[in-house]
């Protein structure tokens, strides 16, 4: 118990200036267009992934039930054994642009964690609409 | 949170070892002490070690804490037997692995302290001020919004029509690219794990109570925690799937 007390204490105190850590004017979007997922990215900068793998690029994970995707999607995304849960490394969508990712089965929840060059090692967190 | 009982951890497994000779001609009751402070002393090159290894290897993940204990070996049986060497005794194989441990621990724990005091000192960073959201010359309307980014089906141009366009990138409708380029100035804010996580179940409308922080942390410490082992604050797009897995878990109700 003590030693869990000590755990929760030194989390906690980590994690105490999250409530400033709003995404300040974040404009990337997650939403649905019929059987495809899009996410858009208005800038600045690229969505990638952590710069310092190469071929790492925006995180997607997709819950749902049965899922799979089209033959660029499933390159780029592993679903589970169930198919209840895809796991995506997408590739890096420029400013401006959008990704489709058609997908298939029902998706019924999905978010994006991202970096942005510009704002360091700050991930980007999208929800989707 | 281990590398806290370090010491404690320390003197047991060194009073279970004093009776190998860890430093020759230094009286008995010394001997566990002389171990930790030998051990301790090489996590001290542990650490650097495996950084440099990561950075030549490109390791990631359990590969750099696999290459981390390794070294924490190699250094502790280079000490042990330059010791063993120096007194003509044999190499003592226990207070090797002890140290072996204890050096794997401290440097390892050593960088899990690091990520918690950087996310520690965001507290006291200064909040960026808000950006503006167009320049001043264009009225709000052309702003990018959500409407301006014709998501709706009806609002696709003609040639969807035809068909439904495969997985891939495409240009986004009404997107101004001038708009906002270079407003976010480079400000490097650099968080921790559990600042990571409680971002992200505050973002997905959970209360972040230290139960479910230390839930989710545990859940991911096995797949995320060994990838901050180098200092490099960023996680892989695995890692970064693995946080969302469990909050989109914890989010549907389902059992940690």
């Amino acid at each position: 118990m003590k030693r869990l007390a000590l755990l929760a204490a030194l989390v906690l105190s980590a994690c105490a200036p999250v409530a400033q850590l709003a995404q300040p004017g974040e404009g990337a979007t997650l939403t649905r267009d019929a059987d495809a997922l899009l996410l858009s990215n208005p800038g600045p900068g690229p969505l990638a992934g952590d710069p310092t793998r190469p071929g790492d690029g925006p995180a997607l994970t997709v819950s749902g039930a049965g899922l799979g995707g089209d033959p660029a999607a499933l390159t780029w995304c592993r679903a589970n054994p169930e198919r209840t849960r895809l796991s995506c490394n997408l590739p890096e969508v420029p400013a401006g642009q959008r990704l489709r990712i058609r997908l298939t089965g029902d998706v019924q929840d999905a978010a994006v964690l991202a970096y942005r060059p510009t704002t360091g090692a700050r991930p980007v967190l999208v929800w989707l609409k | 949170m281990v590398y806290k009982l370090v010491p404690l951890l320390a003197l047991l497994l060194a009073t279970a070892h004093a009776q190998e000779a860890a430093v020759p001609g230094l009286p008995a009751e010394w001997q566990p002490l002389a171990t930790v402070a030998i051990a301790l002393a090489s996590s001290l090159l542990v650490g650097p070690l495996t950084a440099i290894a990561k950075k030549l290897g490109r390791t990631s993940g359990p590969t750099t804490v696999a290459i981390s204990a390794v070294l924490s070996l190699a250094v502790a049986l280079v000490f042990t037997g330059w010791q063993a060497a120096a007194s003509n005794t044999a190499l003592p194989w226990g207070t090797a692995v002890v140290m072996a441990v204890l050096g794997f621990l401290k440097a390892n724990g050593d960088y899990i302290s690091r990520v918690f005091a950087v996310g520690k000192a965001l507290d006291s960073a200064p909040v960026p001020p808000p950006q503006p959201a167009a320049p001043a010359y264009l009225p709000p309307a052309v702003a990018f919004d959500d409407t301006a980014l014709g998501v709706g089906s009806e609002l696709q141009p003609p040639a969807e029509l035809k068909g439904p366009p495969p997985s891939g990138l495409e240009p986004l409708p009404g997107a101004r690219s001038l708009l906002g380029a270079g407003l976010v100035g480079a400000s490097v804010a650099e968080m921790g794990l559990s600042a990571l996580i409680s971002e992200v179940l505050q973002s997905a409308g959970l209360d972040v109570t230290p139960e479910r922080l230390v839930r989710v942390a545990a859940r991911l410490a096995v797949q995320v925690a060994p990838e901050l082992l180098d200092g490099d604050p960023h996680l892989s797009a695995q890692a970064r799937n693995a946080v969302l897995g469990v909050v989109l878990d914890m989010k549907q109700g389902g059992a940690l």
